[in-house]
Formats: C-alpha cells, sequence, structure tokens
C-alpha cells in the first residue's frame, strides 16, 4: 500500500464513528486530567487502559493518544491561573503566564496557550505524517553518544536561562544535577545517597519536586498577601481573540518552539518535561528584550506551549517506531499497543501505516478541540484568579500532596514536596534560576546514562562523542551556546568601534 | 440497657468475635469475602501490569470479589516486592512479578527481606529469552557467535540492565564466549534499536520484547536460551537444539503470583484455582493468542520450584560478587 493510498485510509478511520466520539472523549478526558496538579497523562492514561480493550486497537489507541494530547494543554491552565503545572510539562508556562494572571491578563494568558498549543500540534503533526517514510532512518542516527550530546546541548542552556548572576545559574545547575544522582546509578549497581531507604532507590520524582517549587512555594508567597490571585486594583482585561492576535503576531517563536518540542519528544527519557524549558529558554535568548521574561511576557507562555504539544508528535516516534517510550505517557501508550496486540517496531510503518496515520489524523483533529475547548470554556476558568487565596491555598496545598503520593505511591514524594516547596520559596526569592535547576535535575540521568553507556562501547575512548555527523553537529551546537554571550558582547565591541 | 439485655448482647458479640477469629485461625470458610489486592511492582503500562489489569475482571468474577490493582514501582522492583512480604498473610495481598530478574535484582542489591520466603501461588505463562544479532553481521547460530567474539571481530554484548547480564556471565562461562564488555540498555525497545543500528553486535532479551524487531527485518534469532522453546519464534533453535548445555532456569521468564510468607495454604489453594480458571479462559486465551503473551496455568508448587532453583543454581554458577563488579565497570 503506498503512504498516500495509507493517509487516506487514516483519515478515512479517523473520521468514522465512534472513533470522532472516543477521540472527542479522550481530549476532553485529557483536559479535565492534566488541569488537576499531580494527575498528569501517565495515571489518566494507565486509569482508562484496561477500559480500552472492549473498544478495539485503532479506537483504544485514539482515546489514550487523545488524553495524552489534550493533558499536554491541561497542563497549562492550573500553571497560569495558580502557579500549579497540571503537568511537567506546564512548568516553565509558569514563569510569565502566572504573572499574567496576577496582572488580570488570565484571559490573555489561557487563549494565547489555547492556540500555541493546537498550532503547534497541527504543525509537528503534518511534519510527521510527511517525514514518516524516512522516519525509521533518522532515528538510527541517534545513538548512545547522540543523546548524551543532546543532554549536554540542554545543560548548556543554563548559561542562557541564568539571567542576572551566571554564578547562581550555574550553581542551581549544579545542585539539580547533584539530585539526579540519588538512588540506584544508571549503569551500575551502586546506590547513592539513599541512606539504606529503598524508597529513595529511584532517586527524587521530578513532578513532584516541581510541584513543590511552583505549587507549594507560591502559596507560601501568598499566604503573606491579602485578596486575591489577580491583584484587585487591576482590573480584568483581554478576550479570547486578543490572545489568538497575540499569537499570530509571534509567528516565528510559535513555529520555532514547535519543532523544539517535537525534536526534544523524540528523544528518549526526555519529553515534554525538558522541552518547555529549553523552548522558554532560547525564546529568552532569540528575545530583544530578555529582561522583561518571568515577569509576564507572553512570549514566554507561547514557547512552553507550542513546544509541550509540539512534545507529543515527537514523542511517538521513538515509541512507535522502536517501542521506546520517551516519556512516562508514552510508556502506557505502549502498553496499549501491546495489550491491543499491536507491536510497536518498524512494521507500524510498512504493513501498519494506515494504523499509524489513523493516529497521526486524529491528533490533528484533537487540536481542534484543544483549540475549540481552550478558547471557547477554559477561559472562563479566569474566574478563578479572583477567588481569595484563603479559600485557594488550602486547596492547592492538598492537591499538590495527593498528587504528589500518587505518583507512585511513596511517601518519600510527599516530603519532596514539602522540602521543594522551601528550596523554591528560597531560590525565587534570591533569584537562583529555577530553569537551570530544572535543567540538571532531568538532563542528569540521561546524561549519565548515556555518557557511560558511550564509553562502554567504545572501551573508553572519548573519540565516540565525534564519531558520527549528527554527533558532530551537536558539539558544534553546544560550543556555540556557550561561546555565544562571548561573541555577542565581542561583535558588539567591534561594532561600536567601527562606529 | 438493663443488665441481662447487656449479658445478652456481649455474649452474642463475644461469640461472634470468637467465631471471627477462629474463622482467621483456620482459614476461614468465606474466603475471600473483600477485596484482594493485587501489587505490580513496576510501572503502569510495563507488562506485568497489562496482564494484571487484564486478568483483574475475570478473576474478580471468578473470585466473586473485588480485585484491586496497585502499582508500587521502584528499586527494581524490590519496593514493591518488599511491600507484599510486610502485608499481613491473609490471602488478601497478592504480588505479580516474574522470579527471575527480581531474584537477580535481589543478588546484587540485597534487601532487607527474603525473596526465597515468598509463597507461590501459581505461574501463568512465560516468555522465552532470546539472544538477537543484527541481521547485517549474518550471524548463523551460536556456534558462529562464539567464533566471532574468539576472532575479537566482536566485543561488546547488550542487555536488559544488570538482569541479563547472568546470561552473558553463564555464556562465558559455560559456552567459552569470551565477550569483553556487556552493555547495559533499559529496556527492550533501546535493545531493538541498538541492534538495528549496529551499535552492539548481538544482545540477550525476551522474545515478546524482540518480536517487532525480528519481524521488520532488523534484528536475527540467534538462539532460544529455555529448552522449551519460544512460542513467539516457534522455529527458532534453542541452545540446547545447537548442542549446548541446557539452563532453562535462566532461559525463561515465568510470570508469577506470589503471596506473603505464611499465607495459609487453603487460601493459597482458593487464589490458584481462581487464578486458574481465569488463564484458561477462552477470553483470556484469545488475548493471550492477539497480544503475543503466552498464558499457561500452573500450581503453587511450579512457582516455589522455579524460585528455588534461581536461587540455588545462580549463585552456585556464577559469583554474585563478579557479577556486581561487572555491573558496575
Amino acid at each position: 500500500m503506498s503512504a498516500l493510498n495509507a493517509l487516506i485510509d487514516g483519515i478515512g478511520i479517523a473520521l468514522s464513528w465512534p472513533t470522532l466520539l472516543w477521540l472527542v472523549l479522550g481530549v476532553t478526558l485529557g483536559i479535565i486530567i492534566g488541569a488537576i496538579p499531580g494527575l498528569g497523562p501517565n495515571l489518566g492514561m494507565a486509569v482508562v487502559l484496561p477500559l480500552t480493550l472492549p473498544l478495539g486497537g485503532t479506537n483504544g489507541i485514539i482515546l489514550l493518544v487523545g488524553i495524552y494530547s489534550g493533558s499536554m494543554y491541561g497542563g497549562s491552565v492550573a500553571a497560569i491561573l495558580l502557579n500549579v503545572p497540571g503537568t511537567a510539562a506546564a512548568a516553565a508556562t509558569t514563569f510569565d503566564g502566572y504573572p499574567l494572571s496576577r496582572q488580570g491578563k488570565a484571559m490573555l494568558a489561557l487563549s494565547a496557550s489555547a492556540f500555541s498549543s493546537a498550532t503547534a500540534g497541527f504543525m509537528t503533526i503534518v511534519a510527521l505524517i510527511l517525514i514518516s517514510p524516512i522516519l525509521i532512518t533518522v532515528v538510527l542516527l541517534f545513538g548512545s553518544p547522540e543523546y548524551f550530546l543532546i543532554a549536554i546541548l540542554g545543560l548548556s542552556m543554563i548559561t542562557i536561562v541564568a539571567q542576572g548572576s551566571i554564578v547562581k545559574g550555574l550553581v542551581a545547575g549544579a545542585f539539580g544535577l547533584l539530585i539526579s544522582t540519588i538512588g540506584v546509578a544508571q549503569q551500575s549497581p551502586e546506590v547513592r545517597y539513599a541512606f539504606g531507604y529503598v524508597e529513595l532507590y529511584d532517586g527524587l520524582d521530578f513532578v513532584a519536586a516541581i510541584l513543590g517549587i511552583f505549587a507549594v512555594a507560591e502559596m507560601l508567597k501568598l499566604a503573606t498577601e491579602r485578596g486575591s490571585i489577580a491583584k484587585q486594583s487591576i482590573d480584568a482585561s483581554g478576550t479570547p481573540t486578543e490572545g489568538v492576535r497575540a499569537a499570530l503576531g509571534r509567528r516565528v517563536l510559535l513555529v520555532k518552539s514547535a519543532f523544539i518540542g517535537m525534536f526534544i519528544g523524540s528523544i528518549p527519557g526526555a519529553g515534554a518535561a525538558v522541552s518547555n524549558f529549553v523552548a522558554y529558554s532560547e525564546a529568552i535568548r532569540s528575545s530583544k528584550n530578555p529582561d522583561g521574561f518571568g515577569s509576564g511576557d507572553l512570549d514566554g507562555v507561547i514557547a512552553a506551549e507550542s513546544s509541550n504539544n509540539g512534545t507529543v508528535g515527537g514523542s511517538l516516534i521513538p515509541a512507535l517506531s522502536f517501542g521506546i517510550p520517551g516519556s512516562g505517557a508514552t510508556a502506557v501508550l505502549l502498553g496499549g499497543l501491546l495489550m491491543h496486540g499491536l507491536n510497536p517496531g518498524p512494521e507500524l510503518f510498512t504493513t501498519e501505516l494506515s494504523f499509524t496515520y489513523a493516529v497521526f489524523v486524529s491528533l490533528f483533529i484533537g487540536n481542534i478541540i484543544i483549540l475549540v475547548v481552550g478558547l471557547s470554556l477554559i477561559t472562563r476558568m479566569e474566574y478563578l484568579t479572583r477567588v481569595d487565596t484563603q479559600v485557594l491555598i488550602p486547596i492547592v496545598f492538598v492537591l499538590a500532596v495527593s498528587g504528589a503520593y500518587i505518583l507512585r505511591t511513596n511517601w518519600i514524594d510527599v516530603l519532596t514536596v514539602a522540602l521543594f516547596g522551601i528550596i523554591g520559596y528560597y531560590m525565587f526569592a534570591h533569584n537562583y534560576s529555577i530553569v537551570a535547576f530544572i535543567l540538571g535535575m532531568v538532563l542528569g540521568d540521561i546524561a549519565e546514562e548515556n555518557f557511560l553507556r558511550s564509553l562502554e562501547i567504545a572501551d573508553g575512548s572519548f573519540l565516540i562523542f565525534v564519531g558520527s555527523w549528527p554527533s558532530r553537529m551537536l558539539v558544534a551546537l553546544t560550543l556555540l551556546v556557550l561561546a555565544g554571550p562571548f561573541l555577542k558582547s565581542a561583535l558588539e565591541r567591534s561594532d561600536e568601534s567601527a562606529g | 440497657m438493663d443488665r441481662r439485655t447487656y449479658l445478652q448482647l456481649a455474649g452474642v458479640g463475644g461469640a461472634a468475635s470468637l467465631a471471627g477469629c477462629l474463622g482467621e485461625l483456620t482459614g476461614g470458610g468465606d474466603f475471600p469475602d473483600g477485596t484482594i489486592t493485587c501489587i505490580v511492582p513496576f510501572d503502569e503500562g510495563g507488562g506485568s501490569d497489562v496482564i494484571v489489569r487484564q486478568m483483574a475482571d475475570p478473576l474478580s468474577e471468578n473470585l466473586d470479589t473485588n480485585i484491586e490493582v496497585t502499582n508500587v514501582p521502584g528499586a527494581g522492583a524490590m519496593r514493591g516486592i518488599g511491600q507484599l512480604t510486610s502485608e499481613d498473610a491473609d490471602g488478601y495481598t497478592i504480588g505479580k512479578f516474574n522470579p527471575l530478574t527480581t531474584s537477580i535484582q535481589a543478588m546484587i542489591e540485597p534487601p532487607d527481606f527474603e525473596m526465597t520466603d515468598l509463597e507461590g501461588v501459581a505461574t501463568i505463562g512465560y516468555n522465552a529469552v532470546v539472544v538477537v544479532a543484527d541481521p547485517e553481521e549474518e550471524v548463523e547460530g551460536m556456534d558462529d557467535l562464539i567464533g566471532r567474539y574468539e576472532d575479537e571481530e566482536f566485543e561488546t554484548i547488550g542487555g536488559l540492565g544488570v538482569h541479563y547480564l547472568v546470561h552473558a556471565s553463564f555464556f562465558r562461562e559455560l559456552y567459552d564466549m569470551p565477550w569483553d564488555r556487556y552493555i547495559q540498555y533499559s529496556g527492550a525497545g533501546p535493545i531493538n534499536e541498538a541492534i538495528a543500528s549496529g551499535e552492539v553486535p548481538a544482545a540477550v532479551t525476551s522474545d515478546a520484547g524482540a518480536a517487532s524487531a525480528v519481524e521488520s527485518g532488523d534484528a536475527d534469532v540467534v538462539a532460544v536460551l529455555t529448552s522449551q522453546g519460544s512460542e513467539v519464534f516457534p522455529d527458532a533453535e534453542t541452545v540446547v537444539d545447537q548442542g549446548y548445555e541446557e539452563i532453562d532456569f535462566v532461559g525463561q521468564v515465568t510470570r508469577s503470583v506470589w503471596a506473603p510468607h505464611e499465607t495459609p495454604d487453603d487460601r493459597i489453594e482458593v487464589l490458584s484455582e481462581g487464578l486458574q480458571e481465569t488463564i484458561e479462559s477462552d477470553e483470556m486465551q484469545a488475548w493471550a493468542d492477539e497480544s503475543g503473551n503466552p498464558l499457561e496455568y500452573n500450581g503453587p508448587d511450579h512457582a516455589n520450584e522455579t524460585l528455588e532453583e534461581i536461587w540455588s543454581d545462580v549463585p552456585e554458577l556464577v559469583d554474585v560478587d563478579d557479577l556486581r563488579d561487572e555491573a558496575g565497570d
């Protein structure tokens, strides 16, 4: 069957009844699950997993990817309104989304988020369909050394995001890296910093840390204030169309962030938790007004939100082509594929192409649902920013703590929320970069695992890291990011002396 | 309430409590009369989780009670298994995991409980462990593969975490395969990719995990490690077929259900019968065929024997300290 015939078949399947119904249900459920802090797509999809059995393979998988896609957008709602990222994918959305809410511009942030999420979803799915014939070849270009270098490229972004003091940025990043070393080492059975507690063998959970740093720290800060999140002296402003127009005016940023999301999503282990920070960092790097980030720059919301929905398409690449989960959500999706007797592997891009295209087309349609629900219903939740903080604070605390517990039913996660709530409070107060810390914490494991494996493969030779053209390209890109600030100032100096 | 009524009620209450206690001590006639929790010591969506969630509904019907699935992942399954060992031995908590990889994990990083204290409830199926190779290398059976390592054409061998290092070590000890470096991967998917891209020339993996790569021509099966053969690759030769020593006790991953130490035998029997009915039902067998997860019931004795064999034979053939050092290299 040719790719075109498979695509036509796929469109037919995606638009057929009741497939469309399951998709609408999945996306709507995903938005709700994503909006509730701590729930996230992993748990939501796992709960639904056995229920998909009577639906059959195609409908069951479409329901699951609907939840996955919807939750990526849903995570932004609480991030913008309450500084509580519903999912790790929306953590960077808080940086500017929440300040916008504080300024009474929640409607603007929510509508821009819905529009950028959906548009990024459209673009990356189309790109995925276009590259699917050569997808396996592309995936095979990336092995352990390349994954290590991508993690290093992500870590080098710390130099960009450490606004103000570079030393504080590096300290925050190093702290994140150290936290990532807790638990059983990546490539040996050595246990580090677990102090005999089995609960610490898998390290601290990244989502629990995020819930602490954002939700609890912000609630501690709010507890010192009276009134509501949106300062009462400011009138509510903005309409959903304003957000759409604002996002349309930032087309380059939107497209760039969407594809950063797609690229990072395709790296096993990274996922949307990393992509939203990298896209946010890149938005700061390329901005004419980098100092405005963190205090309500809409660019920050658009970058983070377009990247996390772009990640969905990207994460399907390793998941479908080789059964490699890029994130917890894709791990559950893989479970769903296996449960329905669909083996993830290159066959999904040859004999099973119609099914694969049906999933892609469903994701495309899912983004229309995100757009409609996002602009028409979610923007009305702006009301939450006008609720008295005395009511909000206990609710958010309960959500953060219970959300952390249900992550792995591990009490360490609840302690993590409390600990990082306090750490986050002081990091904000003393201007230590949260982005740098999170990049360190998430990328530490990926870097360590792939670094050690690469050296083992090459019998200790570091030349493996420049052994292929993708790795050489990644090394050059990392050097460019690291040297960027120096090159920029050197160029400015030469301009001045020439002028 | 007058004194007479009080005494009557106390008498009735006391008798009821005593009956309850006796019921507890003797294993109880109405078991199960409450929710049974099944601990899965792995993440949602993993192989074990998918099977347990699939079994939960029919098993609930067969045992006429509710089955609740709880994922307690972490520490290479040790956290979930640890929780199972600390639960009351009343039959209301069971766990599902294979005894091979979890035992190897416990040998390398000993937990604060004894794996061998667990009571087997049933084994519900198995997956064969296989050796796969990069098709571009055109490896023709174990003799050829060993020859390539002897000639130093191949140096590395891949496998899942530290668990399949045991198999690689057996190859070195029993089959004289002089591989130089064992490369750990975190799952069957990454192993398939590593084989397809040529990052490692050969790897030890499960038959279900390798199925998609073999079907698409991205990996070749060199040998099946259990003499029972593989249901996924029925035509593939086993190591015994190729003239090598039988290593069945590590050649297959036996999917098993366990209960805490000293769970009464009659309750284990009830649970085991419920599992048998579930596993042998048309519904589950159809699913097993469709999803490539072969399901076959065997009783508690089989589960206990499998576990004991692993704990007696693996340390005998491989020095666990060496294994730990090798994994840490």
